[in-house]
């Protein structure tokens, strides 16, 4: 039964660790959703619970846990509509060879090292309940991933999202989290198809038919919001909730057809018309209630569900530290490589490689995903949760070391009159 | 470097790295999973468990006061590859850590604090929970012990369990 008591302290305790340790990681140099992913672990056994029990079971009662990760979830939809929308294919196609290559590489680079780690982890930290295809499938998804929105995030607080190498990283970020889903989308089909019975052919079938009658009948439709926001500079509550309909509609029907919610209100975002003004304005009508409610929930979600402790002794760190190496190394040791290869001075292939090893809060929401479906174990959650931390924890200093402060302040200034394209939480200062 | 240096002419290159970079890795991450497919993980024993052990075995044992509490109750195990963590689902017992080795499972179960106060309890005592899958009715069952480390004179509480998801 829903304790109003209970829910209103966590959000407000959520709200309250997250709002600190965001603050104070920003002071720090980080992006604010460094601390908060912190601030969510701290809250979780892997502090709170470790040093004061008591207070953990009375602030966050298993029996409550489910109408947080109701709500989480909730906010992780309208995100990863938000994620969609902030993705513009014609961008990719502007670069050129190297972003191609590079997106391409900083994919199967770590798919391939993670399928290798896999083969290492499998008979260590999995069981014989997941197949061994679906367990190395889901390293690498979980690996080749990159933090679309931090990344913009660091690009814009670094004013270089309109430098060559913020506009390259961005098309590479958007491939490799669209490529990244569909990854996910296989493994989470064969799972649940697995567990459940759920009859693959219809899961199959309705995820093509869905898929074009997205992009093929209700991508026109859509426009209509567009030519609507020309007219009046705004658009009306209506057309805001029905557009809030259509994503929460499209996330049931691939919930629905087998896949997951997050898929469909990915793909509802990812086909909205792109008219930067547009976008921005969607972004900032949604942005401000999932930024500072709903994902501060889903990092304290997260953090509840990691248990640091279950990595114990010099074996289990071992594997910690060899999962962190290989996503490094993968990841963005490919992405240096290929952008070297393609031509790019060796220290913007460093700073692309460095952006591209940004995680965050997409690797949680995978990583969520994996345990749910029982892929991976709860010390690998923790491991991989680490790994998300530290890489995205190491961006902004490596970035700084690689690419100076005023490197590209000479070509933002130029290009100054152009509008961003403008993913989720791109405020400056963080906030 | 304030300003961006050109990017070299690499047009000729792009499909020798295209190549070199990715598609030769692919055919490997196929190769990989392909041979992947015959390594063994640990049996999945994660779920819910009910146990049934007799009450005149348990009572016999030190530490009976807390220890019988474990009579017909339900347990949970959260696994890890080799490792799994155990909790009981009555509170009195602390939640424990484990492993499994091929179809043999083991868990050091340290009395709660409050147990000490029991006849017999003082000396430190530690059980251990050993079991084995039973192979024949499948990895939902599994028969074992309960014993007492460090005590020859106390026989062990026998025990069986069933997975109910």
């Amino acid at each position: 039964m829903l304790n109003m008591f209970t829910l209103i302290l966590q959000i407000a305790m959520v709200l309250a660790a997250c709002r600190i340790l965001g603050s104070l990681f920003l002071k720090l140099g980080q992006p604010r959703v460094v601390g908060e992913m912190f601030a969510g672990i701290m809250l979780g056994p892997s502090l709170l619970g470790a040093i004061a029990p008591h207070w953990s079971a009375f602030l966050f009662p298993p029996a409550s846990l489910g109408f947080l990760n109701a709500l989480s979830q909730f906010g992780v939809v309208i995100f990863m509509f938000l994620v969609g929308l902030g993705i513009n294919p014609r961008e990719l196609k502007s670069q050129g060879h190297a972003a191609i290559l590079t997106s391409h590489v900083s994919i199967t680079a770590p798919f391939v090292l993670a399928s290798f780690l896999a083969v290492y982890l499998y008979p260590r930290l999995s069981d014989s309940g997941v197949p061994f295809t679906s367990f190395a499938l889901f390293m690498g998804a979980a690996m080749s991933i990159t933090a679309f929105p931090v990344l913009a995030r660091i690009l814009t607080e670094r004013d270089m999202l309109h430098s060559r190498l913020g506009t390259v990283a961005i098309a590479c970020a958007a491939v490799d989290d669209v490529t990244g889903w569909c990854i996910l989308a296989y493994i989470v089909l064969f799972i649940r198809a697995a567990n459940t019975g759920h009859p693959i052919l219809f899961t199959v079938g309705g995820l093509i038919a869905f898929t074009l009658v997205m992009l093929y009948g209700v991508q026109r439709l859509l426009k209509r919001f567009e030519s609507l926001y020309r007219q009046t500079g705004r658009l009306s509550e209506n057309a805001i909730a029905l557009m809030l309909l259509l994503a929460l509609s499209s996330a049931l029907c691939t919930e629905w057809i087998g896949i997951h919610l997050l898929f469909g209100s990915f793909l509802m975002g990812a086909i909205m018309p792109k008219e930067q003004k547009f976008v921005r304005y969607i972004v900032e009508k949604f942005e401000t209630i999932v930024v500072t409610m709903l994902l501060p929930l889903f990092f304290a979600f997260t953090g509840l569900r990691t248990n640091i402790r279950l990595v114990k002794g010099p074996e289990m760190w071992m594997y910690c530290v060899a999962i962190i190496l290989v996503a490094t190394l993968g990841k963005l040791g490919g992405s240096v490589l290929a952008c070297w290869w393609s031509g790019m001075p060796v220290r913007e292939a460093a700073g692309l490689g460095t952006l591209m090893n940004t995680r965050g809060l997409m690797e949680l929401i995978i990583l969520n995903i994996g345990l749910d479906i029982k892929v991976i174990s709860p010390a690998l959650f923790s491991m991989m949760v680490l790994m998300a931390l530290v890489t995205t924890f190491m961006t902004s200093p490596l970035l700084q070391a690689i690419c100076p402060d005023k490197m590209f302040s000479r070509q933002a200034e130029k290009r100054s009159g152009q509008l961003a394209v403008t993913p989720l939480g791109l405020d400056p200062a963080g906030d | 470097m304030r300003s961006e240096q050109p990017v070299k002419p690499a047009n000729k290159n792009f499909a020798i790295a295209y190549l070199i970079l990715v598609i030769i890795p692919v055919l490997g991450l196929a190769g990989v999973l392909r041979s992947g497919r015959k390594l063994v993980a640990p049996t999945a024993i994660a779920g819910r468990w009910q146990m049934q052990v007799s009450a005149p075995a348990l009572a016999a044992l030190p530490c009976a006061g807390s220890v019988t509490t474990l009579r017909d109750v339900g347990f949970t195990i959260s696994q890890s590859g080799r490792y799994f963590t155990l909790s009981f689902a009555n509170s009195v017992m602390p939640s424990t850590s484990g492993f499994i080795e091929g179809t043999t499972i083991q868990v050091s179960i340290l009395p709660p604090a409050e147990a000490v106060k029991d006849a017999g309890c003082s000396g430190g005592h530690v059980f251990s929970l050993i079991a084995t899958l039973d192979s024949k009715a499948g990895p939902s069952f599994m028969t074992g012990f309960l014993a007492v480390n460090d005590c020859a004179t106390c026989a062990p509480a026998e025990f069986r369990a069933f997975r109910k998801n």
